[in-house]
C-alpha cells in the first residue's frame, strides 16, 4: 500500500463537475484530491475484499441475534418500530443491500472494522464514478477495485419485478447546501433508470400525507421510496407515525432494519459474538477495556463527538450535536501515516457482496471535510 | 466496466430539478397538485384554480400545511436541526 504524489489533471474541476461532483472543494481546499493516489497490490485488495465479505456475514448473524433477543433498547429504537423491524428482517423485502464498511488497513495486517454505514452512505459518486473516470484517463493500463456502478444497475434490475407495478420509484433526500445529497440521490436514480425503472425525485419535506398514504407533489401515492435520509430521523418526525399503517403500501429502500446495522451499538454485540475475530476491534457498551480507545456516539454522523484516547491521554476530540447520546467504546487502531495523512478504507457492498472501495484521508478522525483520494491496483 | 457518461451527465439536470424543489413553500392547486407560483399570487386562468401556498419545511414555523386533505412538511425537520447533512 503506497501513497504516491501525482500532478492533478489541468482541468480537473471541470472534469469532475461534468460528472456531477459539484462539492469537489470544501473550506477552500480540494475535497476530491487527485494530487495523489493510493496504489494497492492485488494481494492487499484480496484481503480487503475477503474482510468485507466476512464482515457482512458477521452482521447477518448479529442482526439475527438482535432480532431474536429483542435487544432494540440498546439501539435507542422506539418500541413501536420493533414489529416493523422484525417483519422486514424476516421478510427480506427488495432492497439494494448496499453500504460502506469503514476499515482500518495499513497493507500489512488484516483490515479492521470501524463501522458499517448502510442506511444513508455517501461518497458513493466519488467511489463509483469519479475515481473510475480519473483512472481511465490517468492510469488506463491499471485496474481499480470498483464494480459499484454495474452492481447497482444489476441490483435494480433484479428487484424491479418485485416493486409495485405501474408506479415509479421515488427518490428523496433532504435539502442540503453542498448539493452532495441531491447528486448522490440523482446518481442512484440514474442507476435505477439504467435498469429500466421509471423514477421520480422529490425533497423529503415535499412528501405529502393524504390521510391514506404518502404522496408526491402530484398527489400520486408513493409505492417505492429510496431515501437518503436516516431512519432514526424518519421515526421521530410527524409523518413517521404513518409508517405502521402504510407498511403494505410503501416499500422503503433501504428497509427499516438497517437501523440496527448502522447504529454503533452493534459493535459490542459483534465483539461479544466473535471475540478476537481478526477483522474486529474490541468494543464495549459500558467502559473501555484498555487505555487506548475510541469513544463514539451510537448515532452520529461525519465524525461528530468522537474522542480518541491513547495510553490514557486524549489524542483527538471532535464536537457536534451528539454530545448527550449513548456511546460505545472501541479499540484504537493506529491508522497508517503518510506524512501526516491518514487514510480510511471505505469498502462497499451491493447485494451483500463486495463491490469496490474508496479511500478518504484526513488527520486522526475522518469527518465531512476528509479528502477522497483515488486508487489503482498494481502488481 | 463501462460508464455511460451521457447518462451520468444527465445527473446534473436531474439534480437541478430536485434542487429546484428547495423553496420553503410550494404553490398548489385545489387538488393539491404543484403549479407555478404565479397562480398563488392572485393570477388565475389557463385552467388552473389556485389553492394556496404550502410551507414544505415545517420547522421554519410554517407548520404542516394542508389543502384538500394533503398535508406536507411532516418529514425533513430533523435534517434542518442537524445542518441538513444526513449522509454517513
Amino acid at each position: 500500500m503506497q501513497r504516491i504524489a501525482v500532478p492533478p489533471r489541468v482541468d480537473w474541476q471541470a472534469r469532475v463537475e461534468a460528472l456531477g461532483l459539484a462539492w469537489h472543494t470544501a473550506a477552500g481546499a480540494p475535497y476530491w484530491n487527485e494530487s495523489a493516489y493510493y496504489a494497492f497490490t492485488l494481494d492487499e485488495i484480496d484481503r480487503i475484499e475477503a474482510a468485507t465479505a466476512a464482515l457482512y456475514g458477521l452482521f447477518l448473524e448479529a442482526g439475527d441475534y438482535v432480532v431474536s433477543q429483542r435487544l432494540y433498547d440498546r439501539f435507542g429504537i422506539p418500541d413501536w418500530c420493533w414489529p416493523l423491524i422484525e417483519e422486514a428482517w424476516k421478510a427480506e423485502p427488495p432492497a439494494l443491500n448496499y453500504g460502506r464498511f469503514d476499515l482500518g488497513f495499513d497493507g500489512h495486517g488484516t483490515p479492521k472494522l470501524f463501522e458499517f454505514n448502510c442506511d444513508t452512505p455517501t461518497s458513493l459518486v466519488e467511489a463509483a464514478v469519479i475515481q473510475w473516470d480519473w483512472k481511465t484517463e490517468v492510469f488506463p493500463a491499471y485496474d481499480q477495485f470498483n464494480s459499484l456502478h454495474d452492481k447497482l444497475v444489476a441490483k435494480w434490475r433484479d428487484i424491479g419485478p418485485y416493486l409495485a407495478p405501474g408506479a415509479p420509484v421515488h427518490f428523496t433526500h433532504a435539502r442540503e447546501s453542498t448539493g452532495e445529497e441531491a447528486v448522490t440521490t440523482a446518481y442512484l436514480m440514474d442507476t435505477a433508470r439504467s435498469a429500466g425503472l421509471a423514477t421520480e425525485g422529490l425533497l423529503i419535506s415535499d412528501i405529502g400525507w393524504d390521510g391514506r398514504g404518502y404522496v408526491d407533489l402530484q398527489s400520486r401515492e408513493i409505492r417505492t421510496l429510496y431515501h437518503l435520509y436516516p431512519w432514526e430521523w424518519l421515526v421521530k418526525e410527524p409523518f413517521g407515525r404513518h409508517l405502521l399503517e402504510t407498511r403494505d403500501r410503501t416499500l422503503w429502500i433501504e428497509p427499516i432494519w438497517k437501523m440496527i446495522w448502522s447504529n454503533k451499538a452493534i459493535l459490542p454485540i459483534l465483539w461479544d459474538l466473535h471475540p478476537r475475530h481478526e477483522n474486529l476491534l474490541w468494543a464495549t457498551r459500558d467502559r473501555p477495556v484498555s487505555d487506548s480507545y475510541v469513544r463514539k456516539p451510537i448515532l452520529a454522523r461525519e465524525g461528530a463527538n468522537i474522542r480518541l484516547v491513547k495510553d490514557g491521554r486524549d489524542l483527538a476530540v471532535t464536537d457536534g450535536s451528539y454530545a448527550d447520546a449513548p456511546v460505545v467504546y472501541q479499540g484504537l487502531y493506529d491508522l497508517p501515516d503518510f506524512d501526516g495523512v491518514r487514510p480510511v478504507i471505505g469498502s462497499w457492498v451491493v447485494d451483500g457482496a463486495p463491490a469496490g472501495m474508496g479511500v478518504r484521508e484526513d488527520g486522526l478522525i475522518t469527518g465531512n471535510l476528509s479528502r477522497f483520494t483515488p486508487h489503482i491496483i498494481y502488481g | 466496466m463501462k460508464i455511460d457518461k451521457t447518462a451520468i451527465a444527465g445527473m446534473l439536470a436531474v439534480s437541478a430539478a430536485v434542487l429546484a424543489g428547495c423553496d420553503d413553500r410550494v404553490c398548489v392547486d385545489k387538488q393539491g397538485r404543484r403549479v407555478a407560483e404565479q397562480y398563488c399570487g392572485g393570477h388565475s386562468g389557463g385552467g388552473v384554480v389556485p389553492g394556496g401556498f404550502y410551507y414544505v419545511s415545517g420547522w421554519r414555523g410554517g407548520g404542516i400545511g394542508t389543502v384538500d386533505g394533503v398535508a406536507r412538511g411532516g418529514f425533513g425537520g430533523e435534517a434542518a436541526g442537524h445542518g441538513g447533512a444526513s449522509g454517513e
